[in-house]
């Protein structure tokens, strides 16, 4: 049985579907508001998978241009998310195939040039608990990146997306059985790391 | 050597135990199994709770905004491919998903306006309309061949035919 079929009716909002109609029809002010409301996303998910900036800006830029050329192929049968985490993680694939045949790992694991920047203000936390939370975000961040990029990807999507094994099915184009077991290891491998660190959750 | 370390092991087991639990991977009987646990055992309940922190920061990882740049090097891209769009496109429109032409429509609703408003009563035509007789149908240079030419033998439209062969000059 092909388990990719039991995915979940797709969960679009009104404004959601109005732009993506828009755009479809050839809106180019829809599409900026389709940019605004998805780049965020788009770019987080980049940065987490590529590990740099600019290569996360390419990919949030190609992934944009893919979308607006190939909005029409949309036909409102899975959500528009997993739709467009599908063309951002080929993009990102690619970019990372790309920057491997230069560089096997450019992302210094002791610089912090690379590391994202938080604000400590942020989620209504009082600044210590920010900073310790910030801490464990840094620590777990570059946890995640030391990962190889097939179990980065899964990592990202379930944990970091909150996207569900069946969403993350159809995202990577396989089957459901493939994502656990594939989670499984990435989980293994992620808290090996961890602990290399000294997390304090 | 196998280096064996009993403490750390069991460490793990608890932890992948909560966290099949926490994925809904787990089956009734494991998850019952592994809240007992955490209910009655401060190790079980560190586990979970580890585990619990690592997916609760993960979920809580801030999402980064792209620089404006990105949408100018993207509206600078997508300006550059607008005349696919503008052109071929304006002839088709998406609808649920598949093309369709645009023309079609189009020229389907300007053929029923037409014929709708050249049937109505009060719309005159742009010609004048003009009774044709034996005299008026080829003017005067064929009362004059008529005049001269003896064509009782000839039938209607062998007549018409001298009549329009020799008035217009075409014998020349």
């Amino acid at each position: 049985m092909n388990e990719q079929n039991e995915h979940t009716q797709p969960a679009l909002s009104d404004e959601e579907r109005d732009v993506i109609r828009a755009c479809q029809a050839g809106d180019d002010f829809a599409f900026e508001r389709l940019y605004r409301l998805y780049s965020g996303q788009v770019f987080s998910i980049a940065m987490r998978l590529t590990g740099s900036q600019p290569e996360a800006e390419e990919v949030t830029q190609e992934v944009f241009v893919s979308v607006y050329k190939n909005i029409h192929r949309f036909e409102f049968q899975s959500a528009f998310s997993t739709w467009l985490y599908r063309i951002v993680v080929r993009r990102a694939a690619d970019s990372f195939r790309k920057v491997k045949k230069h560089i096997i790992n450019r992302i210094s694991m002791d610089s912090d040039e690379h590391a994202p920047v938080y604000s400590l203000a942020d989620k209504g936390r009082t600044p210590h608990e920010a900073l310790v939370d910030s801490q464990s975000e840094n620590t777990l961040e570059r946890a995640i990146q030391k990962l190889g990029a097939k179990h980065r990807t899964i990592v990202v999507l379930r944990y970091v997306q909150d996207l569900s094994y069946e969403d993350i099915a159809q995202v990577l184009e396989c089957r459901i059985g493939t994502v656990k077991s594939r989670l499984n290891r990435a989980h293994k491998l992620l808290k090996q790391h961890l602990e290399e660190m000294d997390y304090k959750a | 050597m196998i280096n064996i370390q009993p403490d750390q092991d069991m460490e793990y087991i608890r932890q992948e135990a909560a966290r099949r639990v926490m994925e809904g991977q787990a089956s009734p009987e494991e998850a019952a199994f592994v809240h007992n646990r955490v209910q009655h055992s401060e190790l079980w309940m560190r586990s979970w709770r580890r585990v619990a922190a690592v997916m609760d920061n993960a979920r809580n990882l801030p999402e980064f905004t792209p620089p404006d740049r990105v949408w100018k090097r993207i509206r600078s891209s997508i300006q550059s491919t607008r005349p696919d769009r503008s052109l071929a496109g304006w002839f088709q429109f998406s609808f649920a998903g598949r093309r369709v032409l645009r023309l079609a429509p189009a020229a389907a609703c300007v053929l029923i306006l037409a014929g709708l408003w050249l049937s109505q009563p009060g719309v005159k035509s742009i010609y004048e309309i003009v009774e044709v007789t034996d005299e008026s149908r080829f003017g005067v240079e064929a009362e004059a061949y008529i005049a001269y030419h003896d064509l009782s033998n000839e039938n209607a439209s062998a007549r018409d035919g001298l009549i329009a062969y020799y008035t217009y000059g075409l014998s020349e």
